[in-house]
């Protein structure tokens, strides 16, 4: 068996003994975002759960489960996942560290550890979205300027994606270029198990500034791999892709 | 001190005057001491009213927060999940040299449920359930449920009530999770009013026993629909009166009652304005394997390509009872009655033209038919949980059923009589055991038992007289096992069953012919066909997030008897399905399976039989046929961009079958089934709606093609005949701000019959129409042109209908009146042709008169 296969498969048989598991149920909110990229046109739904120990955003359902489902039973089983998941993030309330899965163009992932640094300023404007009083916050993150709504009438820090850091729920999130947003659809309360960080410690994570070197060499390989492909063809065409990346900062050439 | 909740609290502000700001530092901490991690801790500016700092407590319930230094008035504001929020005010001169220690108050209520607000989420699609909102998509003008299912993308609901969503059967209704109504769910939909509905869930691979839910490979999909949380644990009583001049009337009434426990509805209904609010017709059955047992002669006419109340000359009566009561966690009874009796009145004049070479003939029918069917049902199912691994089902299903039926003929060979009195007593138990044999396998037993008597007596009075009297008893006894389980590691599920089903049918038929010299003819004879099969299947399941991959095999052994031949067989049944999701928008299927079957017994009843006046039928030889299907399915929904798009591909391949051999003369026709090489039919459906912005209109095009090969024989002639019907369909719905809504549309059915290569028949036929549908404040209008034409390349006949409606709700939600004007264009008569390979028919049918009601309607809850 491939090592990399055997260490997911041993990851994922703790991680759905550790959600199986009966007891050790938290009070947690489901909150249902749709995220819609304009630079890569994709428009997607997808969950966080939140609650004292951690927040967890994910676009993962259970193909097992069948039959007359209530929606909460949906919920409850999201996490007995027993398939390769597509997009994890999560945040352990107690650390600024986020353990996300990262990719290349391909299904392979990359368990990435990054410390969250998020600065927020707070601007003195009140809006009501989704019925709720929302304040605004402004922030520049992984290369991308972001106009964050927020109401501290859910205290949680939480919000999509990797936004997080400000006292209250984030309930819509636009960059300045209107290629990036993300605004709160649904909001429920749920019971969702504890998680052992000792669990994601054991994982063979890399750390962001590592990702980013392994991400912009296999990008070059990418790029040189295309060139050789047309020169192969006789064309002397020099070849320049054009990428535009949710996390800017990700290319070597942006900050 | 035990349960009293106290909080105390010092302030420390340690002043760091280099940077012009203090601190606070502190602990947030439940009633029991315990500290609460990830509070947050908001610093607002009270008299500017501006958030000033924030911060958030660590594991231990630690914070330290940054205030500045100027004089102002502050608010400090605490707040976590599930604990009610803090205020304290902060004074920021006021030094005192202690932690800060904040007790926060449960708040075990949060948030209670789902609250779904995105206008975009009128639809949510999660795992095997599609829910819809149901405000999002009606505008008031809906009566009953079946109105606002209308309006839902995806669904689509046929004339006699039936419900599809992306071209797939939706087997059931349930109510607030509960089955209450079986497969008869039009008592629900076509009763409930469209108002109380809150969503509409649509679930698939849906198993109606929650023991083996996860374990078993269900591939049905269902309906359920919840109620308006205002509505519910008290009763809601609905009563409509509509009456009209010429002693016309609609009266009805219903009464919901949702609670935790016991769960009811009562509907019954009184019209002769055409409406079946039942649809409950004596060839409906609540079980489908046994609709094929009907009496000999069952005077079935074309249905006109209309909406039933166009045509139905009627005085239908029908009452229905429907329960769900828990006695505790372990048992739930469901019971049910329903009621229904009509009277209706049919007369229609027909002109039918045989195109046989050599065979001359014109057959010109004055019909007029009054028929009184009776029908009496009741339910009860039993749900026994014995304990969290064994439970226990139990239905009783009685239908008593009753019509009587008097015919005349008024044709160019003479007069005809015809009364036929039919009686039926129907039986259904089954009795269903499942036992968990730990989380991932189980083992269920079923047990079913049906008995049906069917008598008819039937006579025919014209220059001779015939009687013929049919009785047709008839037991299917089923019992299989299963042993189901589900392997989490490599996604795989089984589910190894067997079984025997044995089934007894005797017909006996007899035909007394007293002739005008009074001669009497008598024949009487008897068939009687046993079988038994015995079964063995194995199937297998791989699923994961997008491949959900099914295989089955089965090995059978049938054995059968009819009238003293003895014959066994065996054959292998083999099924193969594939769904694949291939992204969020995009799922594809495929199904497949292989089957034989038997003739059911009137296919094979070895002598003739009366069917109508003019013609008689015997059966075929009897013998397996086999059988294979094939469908594949692609949907593409994106619920976001308001564009849906799916299609269907059947085909159902016969590698023998009967064929109709027919010997037709002047006066009578013979019919006999004899084998021929198999039929087959191939359908393709498409359906795509799309919004367009800059119009706010939806436009749906739907498409159906269908080519149908068969055999058959006409006086000796064998045909192969191909049947080529194209049906587009589109239609554009318009609506602003639901004030005003408009449809238009039309529909076209093409249809072409080639004999032996040659082309024989065409038909053409369109429906045009458009629907107004306007609102101010407190009324509301509709108005409904309909118009039909039907082509047969030689002559057109068309009809042209409008209808209109004012809704005027003088209490809303409590008392509405609304005047309803039918058929006001007062067509008396509709015609259509219809045709098959060999005839070429024009029927003419008397359509109910123009119609002006006054309803009231009134709701108490």
């Amino acid at each position: 068996m491939n090592k990399k296969i055997f260490f997911k498969s041993l990851f994922f048989v703790i991680l759905i003994q550790k959600f199986s598991s009966v007891e050790a149920q938290l009070k947690s909110l489901q909150i249902s975002y749709i995220e819609d990229f304009t630079f890569s046109q994709t428009k997607d739904t997808f969950n966080i759960i939140t609650n004292n120990q951690y927040c967890l955003y994910s676009n993962v359902v259970n193909p097992q489960k069948k039959g007359n489902i209530t929606e909460d039973d949906i919920d409850k089983l999201s996490f007995s996942v027993t398939i390769e998941i597509e997009k994890y993030i999560l945040r352990f309330i107690d650390e600024p560290v986020i353990y996300s899965k990262e990719y290349f163009f391909d299904k392979k992932p990359i368990w990435v550890n990054d410390t969250l640094n998020i600065v927020w300023e707070l601007i003195d404007e009140t809006k009501i979205i989704q019925g709720y009083t929302c304040k605004k916050a402004v922030c520049n993150f992984k290369g991308r300027k972001y106009i964050a709504w927020f109401t501290p009438d859910i205290p949680v820090n939480a919000g999509p994606w990797k936004l997080s850091g400000l006292p209250g729920l984030i309930v819509e999130v636009k960059d300045i270029d209107k290629k990036v947003h993300f605004l709160m659809i649904a909001i429920k309360e749920v019971n969702a198990p504890t998680l052992d960080k000792t669990d994601y410690k054991m994982l063979k994570l890399v750390k962001w500034t590592d990702y980013k070197k392994i991400w912009n060499s296999k990008y070059e390989n990418f790029n040189k791999f295309l060139s050789n492909s047309i020169q192969k063809e006789g064309a002397t065409i020099s070849v320049n892709t054009q990428i535009e990346l949710l996390e800017k900062s990700l290319l070597a050439n942006e900050k | 001190m035990k349960n009293k909740f106290i909080f105390y609290f010092k302030f420390t502000i340690i002043t760091y005057n280099s940077l012009g700001q203090s601190k606070i530092i502190g602990y947030t901490k439940d009633l029991l001491n315990n500290p609460i991690p990830n509070a947050s801790i908001l610093l607002t500016d009270s008299i500017k009213n501006h958030i000033v700092s924030y911060s958030f407590s660590t594991n231990t319930g630690l914070f330290n927060l940054v205030i500045p230094n100027t004089y102002s008035k502050y608010s400090l504001k605490i707040s976590a999940l599930g604990f009610k929020n803090l205020f304290l005010n902060v004074d920021s001169l006021i030094i005192i040299n202690d932690t800060l220690q904040l007790q926060l108050l449960d708040e075990t209520i949060y948030l209670k449920e789902v609250k779904v607000i995105a206008k975009s989420n009128s639809v949510i699609e999660k795992n095997d359930t599609t829910s819809f909102i149901v405000k999002k998509f009606t505008n008031g003008s809906e009566d009953v449920v079946e109105d606002a299912l209308k309006k839902l993308p995806g669904i689509q609901i046929s004339e006699d009530g039936s419900i599809s969503f992306y071209g797939k059967k939706i087997s059931k209704v349930l109510i607030e999770g509960d089955d209450m109504f079986k497969n008869n769910h039009r008592i629900l939909t076509k009763n409930l009013g469209a108002n109380t509905l809150d969503k509409v869930q649509i679930i698939d691979n849906y198993s109606e026993n929650s023991l083996i839910k996860n374990i078993n490979n269900s591939t049905e999909s269902i309906m359920n629909l919840t109620i308006l949380d205002s509505l519910k644990s008290k009763p809601n009583i609905n009563i409509t009166l509509g009456l009209g001049f010429s002693k016309i009337r609609d009266v009805g009434y219903n009464l919901l009652n949702i609670s935790k426990k016991n769960k009811f509805f009562v509907a019954g209904n009184n019209n002769n304005i055409g409406k079946n609010n039942a649809q409950y017709s004596l060839e409906n059955t609540r079980y489908e394997s046994f609709e094929t047992i009907t009496p000999p002669i069952n005077f079935d006419f074309v249905v006109p390509n209309l909406k039933l109340n166009r045509y139905n000359f009627n005085n239908s009566t029908f009452n229905s009872f429907n329960n769900s009561y828990s006695f505790n966690k372990k048992i739930n009874l469901k019971t049910s009655f329903l009621q229904y009796n009509d009277f209706i009145t049919t007369n229609n004049q027909t002109n039918t033209i045989f195109q046989l070479s050599g065979l001359p003939l014109e057959i010109n029918e004055l019909q007029s038919t009054k028929k009184k069917p009776t029908s009496l049902e009741g339910q009860i199912h039993l749900d026994y949980k014995v304990n969290t691994k064994t439970s226990l089902i139990y239905t009783l299903n009685y239908k008593y059923e009753y019509n009587n039926i008097q015919q005349t003929y008024i044709t160019s060979n003479g007069d005809f009589d015809e009364i036929a009195a039919s009686r039926s007593k129907k039986l259904y138990n089954v009795l269903n055991l499942t036992r968990k044999l730990g989380d991932k396998t189980a083992f269920t037993f079923n047990t079913s038992f049906f008995d049906a008597y069917i008598f008819q007596n039937y006579q025919l009075k014209s220059i001779n007289s015939n009687q013929q009297i049919s009785k047709h008893l008839s037991t299917k006894t089923e019992i299989d096992a299963h042993l189901l389980g589900i392997n989490n590691r490599n996604n795989l599920k089984f589910d190894i069953n067997g079984g025997i089903n044995l089934n007894t049918d005797k017909l006996n038929i007899s035909l007394d012919t007293l002739f005008i010299e009074n001669v009497l003819l008598k024949n009487n004879n008897n068939g009687y066909l046993s079988s038994n099969r015995y079964f063995l299947q194995n199937s297998y399941t791989y699923l994961n997030s997008k491949v959900n991959i099914t295989g089955e095999l089965g090995i059978n052994y049938r054995s059968f008897n009819f009238i003293n031949r003895n014959k066994g067989l065996k054959y292998v049944t083999s099924k193969f399905s594939l769904n694949h999701k291939i992204n969020s928008l995009n799922k594809i299927s495929f199904f497949y399976s292989s089957n034989q079957n038997l003739p059911e017994i009137s296919e094979i009843y070895p002598n003739y039989y009366i069917t109508n006046y003019r013609s008689f039928m015997k059966g075929g030889s009897i013998q397996e046929f086999k059988n294979k299907l094939i469908l594949i399915n692609y949907i593409y929904s994106d619920f976001f961009n308001q564009k849906i798009f799916y299609a269907n591909i059947i085909g159902i391949f016969n590698d023998k079958s009967f064929g109709k051999t027919y010997e037709i003369n002047n006066t009578y026709s013979l019919l006999a089934n004899t084998v021929v090489n198999g039929s087959n039919n191939m359908q393709i459906n498409l359906n795509y709606s799309f919004f367009i912005p800059f119009i706010s209109s939806t436009i749906n095009i739907k498409s159906n093609v269908s080519r149908n090969y068969y055999e058959n024989s006409i006086n000796k002639n064998s045909r192969h005949n191909v049947s080529n019907s194209y049906i587009p369909d589109i239609n554009l719905k318009y609506s602003h701000k639901k004030l005003i809504n408009i449809e238009i549309g039309s529909s076209f059915n093409i249809t072409k019959i080639n004999v032996n290569k040659v082309s024989s028949n065409y038909n053409f036929s369109s429906t045009n129409y458009l629907y107004i549908d306007a609102a101010t404040k407190k009324t509301r209008a509709n108005i409904k042109f309909e118009r039909n034409i039907f082509d047969t390349g030689i002559s057109t006949i068309k009809n042209c209908f409008v209808d209109v409606e004012l809704i005027y709700p003088i209490k809303r939600s409590k008392l509405e009146l609304k005047l309803v004007g039918k058929n006001l264009t007062n067509n008396d008569l509709f015609s259509l042709y219809s045709i098959n390979d060999f005839t070429k028919t024009k029927n003419q049918y008397n359509i109910l008169p123009r119609q002006i009601l006054l309803y009231c309607n009134f709701r108490l809850n």
